[in-house]
């Protein structure tokens, strides 16, 4: 298993390079992208990541043990973005490799969820400056 | 008593420090909590939703505190 927090580009070749597809029967991905508008309709500018990075590194390997000891899956990888993340880019992936598919859309579902519900990470949305018309 | 205390997000943008040496003594993260707010009252809106984590573990707001002990008080996460 392996995860990282990073300021740099991620991608689901990124997570999924790093998996053993030896034996497995379903490789399952997930990525997580900047929507272009807030929940108000504001254009976005870009998103900016804050982590307890130290923190965060736990609760990802909580949710890695969880998923071992519940669907014996150790092939999974999570990346998540800190810092600034422009629109449309992805700001987290996940990539599980297992057996059969209920298992590896289970224990992917799981990991994004529990990600989202206990990993200390806040999202700060930038807005978009509106253009000033020109006379 | 020595504690290092930690602020995140909106918590953090309220008083403007990420870190606080904290010396005076408290008993479990709710005083800690309470003792802050003294200092800083800006912070009073986020109590609601305040969530303590001790040693880099979440706990609840009643866990007792030992000197050394690593405190952050955060808003609920929103990664993803």
């Amino acid at each position: 298993m392996h995860f990282k927090l990073t300021t740099d580009p991620i991608s689901i070749e990124d997570a999924t390079s790093r998996l053993s597809q030896d034996g497995n029967g379903a490789l399952v991905t997930f990525s997580g992208h900047i929507r272009p508008e807030d929940s108000f309709g504001n254009n976005l500018s870009h998103m900016e990541y804050e982590a307890y990075v130290e923190m965060a590194e736990m609760e990802l390997q909580k949710i890695a043990d969880t998923i071992e000891k519940r669907w014996g899956i150790t092939e999974l990888v999570m990346l998540h973005r800190t810092g600034r993340v422009e629109v449309n880019e992805p700001s987290v992936v996940i990539a599980v490799a297992a057996g059969h598919r209920p298992e590896g859309f289970e224990a992917c579902r799981f990991a994004i969820d529990e990600l989202k519900r206990t990993v200390p990470l806040w999202k700060h949305e930038v807005l978009a400056i509106p253009q000033t018309q020109s006379e | 008593m020595a504690i290092q205390l930690k602020l995140f997000s909106s918590m953090r943008k309220a008083i403007g420090q990420a870190n606080i040496h904290w010396e005076q003594p408290v008993d479990n993260a709710q005083q800690l909590w309470d003792a802050l707010l003294e200092k800083h009252p800006e912070l009073k809106p986020l109590s609601a939703s305040r969530v303590v984590a001790v040693n880099r573990q979440h706990v609840e707001p009643n866990h007792p505190l030992q000197d050394g002990d690593e405190v952050a008080f955060f808003p609920p996460v929103s990664g993803g």
